[in-house]
């Protein structure tokens, strides 16, 4: 059994209080209770204060550009099916910059497990509204408040075809270990998006305010297997799910794609001896 | 308007005056034709010069073909040139020799390719042209087809047929290439090819007195016909490329096509990605974890992958990237060859990084080039462009077979088997390339960090890292720099005393070969350097070449002429450009009217 600490490569540095904290912990423990090894894990980030997990979390690191770690991902996940590979991600990051690659991604279906600290601010630019942003939100690029409705990145994954979708909390770490499990676990692409404050930018959405405005989904009677359910509940709760929201089984990507090339593209022998490609040179010159 | 048709006219008739002679020297020679092939998309006329290419190819000689298309499907103007000669061959000829066209606007639109031999077949279906200076039949395709068989669909073959026969090719190789061609559709298509093709061979028998010329067969067969883009395909996969990623974008589209079809056969997945963004993102994470991994895209799509293509270079991951160029600014004319994006291929990207930049010049280079990218990647650790345009791309050649015994896979300083110690993948060394281990080695955990980073990959901003990293990253361009010379030792054709100097690189590689053979036809004056790679920028060799020259031509299809200032940059002295950018390929002609004008 490999311990917490084999995940830990440096002590975290965020701003006092901020709810990146808890997740770390949350994927740390979450990925010795799945059983995983460090070397089998690929943790890939893109840019943003979620994106620093690659510092702090020790594990096979890619840590690439703006908006793009889910594509990254998604080329290390088809080359080698067998290894764990978990996208960390901010809602700049993936609802914005990376939108397309995320509605792309969960259509996929890839088995990619996807944590996006969701915090409603851009803090690692120093406080301007996000896409998650509520109307009204003031911020150093909308002074007189956004103008835009924000993002609901569950809704978005539910429509898109993702098959595990699940709502944190940073204020919860219980229930985000098991969620983030249960994310590494599911054979297809999940999505955890995290509700993590920023504590210095965004001072309207805050551990207090959440408290007040969160609905767990888990304490009342929700049935995640139903995808009309699933919608209905996110529609017309005036409170923001937390919980399991929805989980399917379907075919995932990597599946498919094994039967059809048969086997692991990184198990290919790409020696000139074992290959015969007289035949392709024929294929290929018979126009 | 008519003024500038009026001008046209009369420089054609200026080009015969000069030219003709030189032409006539030409044909007398050897067997050596220009057939252009004109129709509108849809008409099929693409279908029966890739055959009339087989055909030619069967019997023995070599072949080049040459397509002029729309970025259309169907209903605009769409041009297929074959050129077919019992001597190598290496650009379109200056002048067409036969016109089959289903058209009569190509009439009009080849004026200035005439010469007093050429020949034009034309469907007179709608009407007969008056007054034309030039030899010509016209042809009832459209209703022959319609007629015999009840649609105008089998008018290219019927044109097949009546060509055929002029160019008194045996009628048995015809009929092997069309069975060949079209075995793999319906039996009744067959079938009604092969009377279409009869009724064609039947009506110039009847109709068209005397043949042109007797085709004979030189047995020399047993070559390939391949264009630039399924070279690269065959490369990438025999050079154990394992995964594509690409978005669909013309002239670059066929390798992505060609390799989602047949990359699976060797267990390797290629895939159509959301854009190209995403593309260069899944080879950098798919080549992250060790497989060899290539995509290839245009201009436009280039564009979006300069940001990532940084991130190779910081995190010196291997990449093949396939540019195909094509014309520009923006959308520009996505059929057409142009050569503008050069600079873009070798400075785009923020930062510094090394990259290698290679520029083969045919069919057979792009073959040998593609396979030894991925060696270069794997070795150097870092961005590979292999940068061609729209016309080695998309046009056939004859190319000899493939020797799979000169392709090598170089993998470098890769690890597979578990590390034992202290690993650090970015370790400064004497070279500048680190051992690179993938996931999930044992002991090689690191950090594939787009930020500055330490040995191990962890950010660091200190300034002594900062600049040892820097310094440790650019080492590796001077062993790329000793690599390639040794790879591709350059050539000089030609003279190797020759006052008149000319350098070129790509698409223009054929058309310089052809000028400064027939520029040494009577007297050794010219020399040609061909430039197999563009970056490292060969500065030395450029140096030694033009050493000793009185008039330094760079031909290029640009307009600023792109590797002209390279190469004053580099040398300091006066260059000629040579340039085109009308997205059309040079003819031997329009350069050999600049040099010969001084």
């Amino acid at each position: 059994m490999v311990s917490e600490g084999e995940f830990i490569l440096k002590n975290p540095v965020w701003c006092p209080g901020c709810g990146h904290y808890a997740v770390l912990t949350a994927l740390r423990r979450a990925v010795v209770k799945a059983n995983l090894k460090p070397e089998e894990i690929v943790l890939v980030t893109g840019i943003g204060c979620s994106s620093r997990f690659t510092d702090f979390f020790r594990s096979y690191g890619f840590h690439g550009v703006h908006g793009r770690a889910l594509p990254a991902a998604i080329g290390i996940k088809m080359a080698n099916p067998r290894l764990k590979v978990i996208v960390a991600s901010g809602d700049g990051d993936t609802y914005a910059i990376g939108m397309s690659h995320f509605i792309h991604a969960a259509r996929r279906n890839i088995g990619i497990t996807h944590i996006v600290m969701n915090n409603q601010v851009y803090g690692l630019t120093k406080g301007q509204y996000s896409p998650t942003s509520v109307r009204g939100f003031i911020s150093s690029t909308s002074p007189k408040g956004n103008l835009e409705k924000p993002i609901d990145g569950v809704l978005l994954a539910l429509s898109a075809g993702a098959t595990y979708i699940a709502r944190g909390f940073s204020g919860n770490l219980d229930q985000l270990i098991r969620l983030i499990e249960g994310g590494l676990r599911h054979k297809g692409y999940a999505l955890i998006d995290v509700l993590s404050p920023c504590v210095t930018f965004n001072k309207l959405n805050t551990y207090e305010w959440f408290k007040r405005n969160i609905l767990d989904i888990e304490q009342i009677n929700h049935n995640p297997s139903n995808r009309l359910e699933a919608f209905k509940m996110i529609l017309t709760s005036s409170k923001i799910l937390i919980g399991l929201i929805y989980q399917s089984t379907e075919e995932t990507f990597e599946d498919l794609m094994m039967s059809s090339i048969g086997g692991v593209p990184i198990d290919a022998n790409i020696s000139l001896g074992e290959n015969n490609y007289e035949n392709l040179i024929k294929e290929i010159t018979s126009i | 308007m008519f003024f500038q048709l009026y001008r046209r006219q009369y420089n054609f008739s200026l080009d015969r005056k000069v030219y003709s002679l030189g032409i006539l020297t030409f044909l007398t020679m050897g067997l050596d034709l220009f057939i252009t092939i004109g129709g509108r998309a849809g008409d099929g006329s693409f279908l029966i010069g890739d055959i009339l290419a087989k055909v030619f190819r069967f019997i023995g000689y070599d072949v080049l073909t040459y397509r002029d298309f729309p970025s259309n499907i169907r209903g605009l103007p769409t041009y297929y040139s074959v050129r077919a000669s019992d001597k190598p061959i290496y650009a379109v000829k200056d002048f067409i020799d036969y016109l089959v066209t289903f058209e009569l606007e190509a009439v009009e639109y080849f004026k200035r390719s005439y010469s007093e031999n050429t020949v034009i077949i034309y469907d007179n279906s709608i009407k007969d042209i008056k007054d034309l200076d030039v030899k010509n039949y016209g042809v009832p395709f459209k209703r022959m087809s319609i007629s015999s068989l009840g649609s105008e669909l089998f008018k290219n073959t019927i044109a097949l047929g009546v060509l055929t026969y002029i160019l008194g090719i045996d009628e048995k190789h015809v009929l092997n290439i069309l069975m060949e061609t079209f075995m793999k559709m319906r039996k009744d298509i067959l079938d009604k090819n092969i009377k279409a093709y009869r009724i064609g061979r039947e009506y110039a028998i009847g109709n068209i007195e005397g043949r042109e010329v007797a085709i004979k067969t030189i047995g020399r067969g047993g070559r390939l016909l391949l264009n630039g883009n399924e070279a690269i395909a065959l490369g990438a996969i025999i050079a154990g490329c394992r995964f594509y990623a690409g978005y669909p974008i013309t002239p670059a589209t066929e390798i992505m096509e060609l390799l989602i079809m047949h990359m699976p056969k060797y267990q390797g997945i290629a895939v159509q990605a959301e854009d190209e963004i995403a593309a260069i993102n899944m080879i950098i994470g798919a080549s992250y974890a060790g497989l060899r991994a290539m995509t290839a895209t245009s201009g436009p799509g280039f564009s979006l992958m300069t940001e990532s293509l940084s991130l190779a270079g910081m995190i010196e991951v291997p990449i093949v990237i396939v540019y195909v160029q094509r014309v520009g600014p923006s959308t520009g004319i996505a059929t057409k060859m142009e050569q503008a994006d050069t600079l873009q291929a070798l400075f785009s990207g923020h930062g510094e990084f090394p990259r290698i930049v290679l520029t083969p010049g045919t069919v057979e280079e792009a073959f040998y080039m593609t396979t030894e990218a991925f060696n270069l990647a794997e070795r150097i650790q870092c961005p590979v462009i292999v940068l061609i345009d729209q016309f080695i791309a998309q046009n056939r050649e004859t190319v000899n077979t493939l020797d799979l015994s000169r392709v090598r896979i170089e993998r470098g300083k890769l690890i597979t088997s578990e590390v034992i110690g202290d690993y650090r993948r970015y370790e400064i060394t004497d070279d500048g390339i680190s051992p690179r281990t993938i996931p999930p080695v044992k002991g090689g955990i690191y950090l594939a960090n787009s930020n500055e980073h330490d040995e191990k990959g962890y950010t660091a901003e200190n300034p002594w890292i900062r600049e040892a990293m820097v310094n440790k990253r650019l080492r590796k361009l001077e062993v790329a720099k000793k690599t390639l010379k040794e790879l591709f030792p350059y050539k000089i054709y030609g003279y190797k005393d020759a006052r008149i100097a000319f350098i070129g690189y790509g698409s223009v590689h054929g058309v310089i070969l052809e000028v400064i053979e027939r520029l040494n036809s009577k007297e050794p004056k010219a020399k040609y350097l061909q430039l197999m790679y563009l970056w490292p920028f060969p500065s030395e060799e450029i140096n030694e070449f033009i050493h000793n020259t009185d008039k330094i031509y760079v031909i290029e299809h640009n307009a600023q002429g792109q590797v002209s200032e390279l190469v004053k940059w580099t040398t300091g002295v006066g260059i000629s450009k040579i340039l085109k950018y009308d997205g059309r390929a040079f003819r031997p002609i329009d350069v050999l009217r600049v040099v010969e004008n001084g």
